[in-house]
């Protein structure tokens, strides 16, 4: 009897034990998470009015140098019709934010989602007061920046399309030309929807490709420029690729990076302008080419224009004074003997 | 990274604005077209392909017309001018020549006008009419002109300015295709006056020198011109023969007939002393094709 008494208490003990140690776990699993999600860390609001609401979501994450400090915590309409967002910060990153900072919407990475960004403000202000309503930027979207990429990148499309068909004119009808206008045609088409990254990657395949053709054209000076062209152009969309990314990601590029893009461009026009006057010295001795060719040619120096004139060359045009005369026609002397 | 971003939109809106701050040089596209046409009209006249740069110089004339610079118009209508006359259009040229000596008269163009009136000038002399007597060319007027002036005053006999008209081209150091083709022009006019005062010798020292820099430059009708006087000037005739045959190939390529008739005439002769009956009867039928014709 006893000894059943002993055992149901050691039971007991232990039941007790188990429990207890679980709750303590429990306990403890509930601290850590808590401590890790800020749950009960002390907050302080603020407040914003953004044009629209559509960027935001209710425990969107607000970020600060990088680092989480708080999330939306509320998105209301005002009667006046003004949207309200209330920012649930950390009390903690106080200090470090100001009374002029202000808060914008970024995009983390070229895909990345949309998160909200406290700026510091200025360091001699004081520091963030609860209940403060700051000020919204609106900040240039990277969809913005591909916006004005993109014609950019059209103009070369359509640069090399020219290109491409002047050059059918000096190799076999059935040689890689077809090859490199297909896949240049599947470029232009994907102008319209796809990314510009893909878009950028495909281009510059397609480049390698005309690169390798106008390579095996002949040995005419011609079929070197277009190609050492060419090689510039895909130099410089190799170095668009990177670019790209690097706007949406960690701001990565550099002045320098800028100023030998706009180098490589600057090249690149004169280098095209070289072949496009071999071209138009050319058209008279290639058969059956008499008004079509040069209108091309005519037309491929208006494209080149017309890049030097975008964006990529900075606008400044590099347009030189002409020469002001035109050329004269040597004279007309017959010296038979 | 807001201050990336910030520049890089920053850098972009001013770009894609197109301004650079500095104030851009306007140019009339007209211009432009003008000039450009006509620098692949003279392209297309040195290769001899008359129509297209026929076809060039009409378009470069309405270009010229429709920027409204009377430079460029009468520029235009030389270089028109001077296409029909190489093309042996005398009339046209001569037409041509008269409106672009019309527009340089009423603006003064001295340039343009001097190269007309010496145009014009060679075409009376060809006419055996009088011609006009320029006495001197100022030394800042352009290459063409002298050489012009120097192929003028050779007509007229008068050689001693001619001579050093064509000195005066070749002591230019432009070593362009067109500076080039003048100079060797030049040589051959050389070449012309001294088989004219009948220094054999420096005539065929320079048809030499013709020949050399035709080759290098590609200018097969003053190589032709130059082998029918290297013809003309060696008592070889083995040598008169290759000569001959070699300016006869070059004349047929180029659908010279008065050349082809020219070199057959001489060869001929050559061919019956050597007893090549065959030879003698294939050139009399293609000279008869060629009368016929």
């Amino acid at each position: 009897m006893a000894e059943q008494e002993d055992f149901v208490s050691s039971m007991r003990r232990q039941v007790g034990w188990f429990v207890i140690l679980g709750i303590g776990i429990l306990f403890l699993l509930l601290l850590v998470v808590s401590v890790r999600t800020n749950v009960f860390a002390k907050q302080f609001y603020v407040y914003f009015f953004p044009p629209s609401a559509s960027s935001f979501y209710e425990g969107q994450p607000v970020k600060f140098q990088g680092f989480a400090i708080g999330h939306v915590d509320d998105i209301e309409l005002q009667e006046q019709g003004k949207v309200r967002i209330t920012l649930a910060l950390l009390d903690r990153y106080r200090h470090m934010i100001h009374e002029d900072s202000v808060a914008r919407v970024i995009k983390e990475g070229l895909i990345g989602e949309q998160v909200v960004e406290v700026t510091a403000g200025d360091t001699e202000v004081a520091a963030i007061r609860e209940g403060k309503v700051l000020g919204y930027e609106t900040e240039a979207s990277f969809e913005q920046l591909l916006a004005d990429l993109k014609p950019a990148v059209g103009n070369a499309n359509v640069l090399l399309k020219e290109l491409a068909s002047l050059a059918t004119w000096m190799n076999e009808p059935d040689g890689d030309v077809r090859v490199a206008m297909a896949s240049l045609k599947q470029v232009t088409q994907g102008v319209k929807g796809e990314k510009l990254e893909k878009m950028i990657e495909q281009f510059t395949l397609t480049l390698n490709n005309l690169q390798q053709f106008s390579k095996e054209l002949n040995q005419q000076q011609v079929a070197k420029e277009l190609s050492s062209s060419l090689k510039l152009m895909a130099n410089i969309l190799n170095d668009l690729q990177p670019l790209s990314q690097a706007i949406g990601k960690e701001g990565a590029m550099t002045v320098e990076h800028m100023n030998d893009l706009m180098k490589n461009v600057d090249q690149l026009s004169s280098s095209l302008n070289i072949v496009a006057s071999d071209l138009s010295e050319l058209t008279p001795e290639l058969p059956g080419l008499a008004r079509e060719s040069r209108e091309t040619i005519e037309e491929i120096k208006s494209l080149i224009k017309a890049l030097q004139g975008s964006w990529l060359v900075g606008g400044d045009g590099s347009h030189k004074q002409s020469d002001g005369e035109a050329v004269s026609a040597p004279p007309a002397l017959d010296f038979r003997p | 990274m807001i201050r990336w971003i910030t520049l890089l939109s920053v850098t972009l809106m001013l770009t894609a604005c197109g301004g650079s701050g500095q104030k851009n040089i306007v140019e009339n596209p007209y211009a432009e077209r003008m000039k450009e046409l006509s620098r692949n009209g003279v392209m297309a006249m040195q290769r001899e392909r008359w129509l297209p740069a026929q076809n060039l110089f009409e378009r470069a004339l309405e270009a010229a017309q429709l920027a409204g610079d009377p430079v460029l118009v009468a520029q235009a209508w030389y270089n028109l001018g001077s296409l029909h006359l190489s093309s042996g259009s005398d009339e046209k040229g001569e037409a041509a020549l008269h409106q672009a000596a019309e527009v340089a008269e009423q603006h003064q163009l001295e340039k343009i006008l001097l190269r007309t009136k010496i145009a014009q000038a060679l075409i009376d002399q060809k006419r055996g009419q009088n011609s006009w007597q320029p006495d001197t060319i100022s030394s800042l007027m352009p290459l063409d002109i002298h050489l012009s002036f120097a192929r003028l005053a050779q007509l007229q006999g008068r050689y001693e300015a001619s001579r050093r008209a064509y000195d005066f081209v070749l002591s230019k150091r432009d070593a362009d295709r067109i500076s080039l083709l003048y100079k060797i022009n030049a040589h051959m006019g050389i070449a012309l006056v001294a088989e004219q005062q009948k220094k054999h010798a420096d005539a065929l020292q320079e048809v030499r020198v013709v020949l050399e820099m035709s080759r290098e430059v590609g200018a097969p009708r003053l190589a032709a011109h130059a082998l029918m006087l290297e013809a003309k000037l060696v008592e070889n005739e083995l040598t008169q023969e290759d000569a001959l045959e070699d300016a006869l190939v070059i004349y047929q390529a180029l659908g010279d007939r008065r050349g082809q008739k020219e070199a057959l005439v001489q060869l001929m002769p050559i061919e019956e002393r050597k007893g090549d009956v065959s030879q003698v009867e294939t050139m009399r039928k293609q000279l008869q094709a060629l009368e016929k014709d």
